[in-house]
């Protein structure tokens, strides 16, 4: 039971994510893959996986993908790759990090870990549908360097979620 | 702060009307088999489908538009990349940048492709709502149910999921004003300060969050929900002679497209 409500919350935290933007230079820093992060640490990686599932299911009926995109177009057109590759990426975060281990450094190395399955199949996605080749490649490095940042801020937040002194209310991870 | 995300335009047309599992699986079709064939006829037949499709739906045009705008950097990027690293006998050159014939026929037929693709996925969630939706794709997963997928769990978690989004929006606001009059500054500084900034924000949130899921899981139990159990539905899903014949229309489509 615990399982399903938790899951609809990340879900509708990456939602909500896309909608938050604070602005940093041209790229529009939205939050999306710092709660696929965040779900990956604090939640663990099967019900992460299910989360981004749930998402990207929600986004087939409402437009709640990055800019106000929704449906079936979106999911399989040139950007869908890194829809797509939320998935691989909250899987990866949830096997790498731990909840005996919360510190810091160790969630960095996590999360550092699920941005390249993210990366490598939204590029390669973008470049063999759009024809990009290299344009892809360069196109995406200010998002990465943007990202980065983000796994930052995550690997900050769950390590204080999951530290035992602070004793926040927080989910059992499933692993 | 928008109050409903959804992109669903309310109005009584036939394809309002279909059943949202048939426009479902018509939408999934068509757009799959637009990537299965690379030529200027087939992508005709599939841009004069979505024109059609959206004719019937009544759909004000301003709608489409405001789907297809978030596509347009994409295309532009695309007629970039062609200019700078396009095959082909370039006709004009400028410096290092040389145009080709062959480059722009690319990048235009991967345009209008990419056009056509967000005209036909459109279509469908600008005539079915998200509820709608859910139970058509939760209907579509139940064979998964003998892979061990729960379908029904799965499309309740989607439903929750869009219920969760406003409330979450709202307590973001909330947060975010508290620690604004605390004198947090969200607008200064580089990156690295302002992703500092929302550490304040992001913890209460998973703490106000984390207690609403729990209450949540515990309100259903006390209503005695039970995973895997099977439920009624307040609106059962009904198909019609309609319905059928949007599929064979579609089928026909896609063998037209394939054939010509």
């Amino acid at each position: 039971m615990v399982d399903i409500t938790y899951c609809a919350l990340f879900a509708a935290l990456i939602a909500s994510g896309a909608f938050v933007a604070v602005p940093v230079g041209p790229v529009p820093f939205t939050l999306q893959t710092l709660f696929v992060v965040l779900a990956g640490m604090i939640l663990g990686p099967r019900r992460a996986l299910l989360s981004v599932v749930v998402y990207l299911s929600l986004g087939l009926a409402a437009p709640v993908y990055a800019g106000g995109g929704c449906g079936v177009g979106t999911l399989i057109g040139p950007t869908g790759g890194f829809l797509l590759g939320f998935l691989p990426a909250a899987y990866a975060v949830g096997s790498l990090s731990s909840s005996r281990d919360p510190s810091v450094g160790r969630m960095v190395c996590a999360g550092l870990g699920g941005l390249l399955p993210l990366y490598a199949l939204g590029v390669a996605w973008l470049a063999a549908q759009q024809d990009l080749g290299l344009a892809a490649a360069a196109g995406v490095l200010p998002f990465l360097a943007a990202d980065v940042v983000k796994v930052g801020l995550a690997a900050a937040v769950a390590s204080r979620m999951l530290s035992r002194p602070l004793g926040l209310p927080v989910p059992q991870r499933d692993r | 702060m928008k109050a409903a995300i959804t992109q669903y335009y309310p109005a009584d047309s036939p394809l309002h009307r279909a059943d949202p599992r048939a426009k479902f699986v018509a939408v999934m079709a068509l757009a799959v088999a637009l990537f299965t064939r690379d030529s200027w006829a087939a992508l005709a037949v599939y841009a004069v489908a979505g024109v059609v499709a959206f004719g019937l739906s009544r759909v004000p045009l301003r709608w489409v538009w405001r789907a297809m705008k978030p596509v347009l950097w994409l295309i532009a990027l695309t007629f970039v990349a062609q200019i700078l690293f396009a095959p082909g006998d370039p006709f004009f050159s400028l410096g290092p940048f040389e145009l080709s014939g062959e480059g722009l026929r690319l990048a235009g037929f991967l345009s209008v492709r990419l056009l056509v693709l967000i005209l036909i996925g459109s279509a469908l969630t600008l005539t079915t709502p998200p509820v709608a939706l859910t139970d058509a794709l939760a209907w579509l997963g139940r064979p998964l149910r003998r892979l061990r997928v729960p379908s029904d769990e799965l499309a309740l978690m989607i439903t929750l999921a869009l219920r969760f989004i406003p409330t979450l929006l709202v307590e973001l606001d909330t947060i975010m004003r508290a620690q604004r009059a605390r004198g947090a500054d969200f607008s200064s500084g580089g990156p690295v300060r302002r992703a500092r900034a929302l550490i304040p924000v992001l913890v209460p949130l998973f703490v106000v969050s984390f207690r609403r899921a729990d209450d949540l899981a515990l309100a259903m139990e006390a209503r005695c929900y039970t995973p895997g159990a099977p439920r009624t539905r307040l609106h059962p899903l009904h198909a019609r002679l309609t319905d059928a014949f949007l599929l064979a229309v579609v089928a026909a489509v896609i063998v037209l497209a394939s054939v010509i």
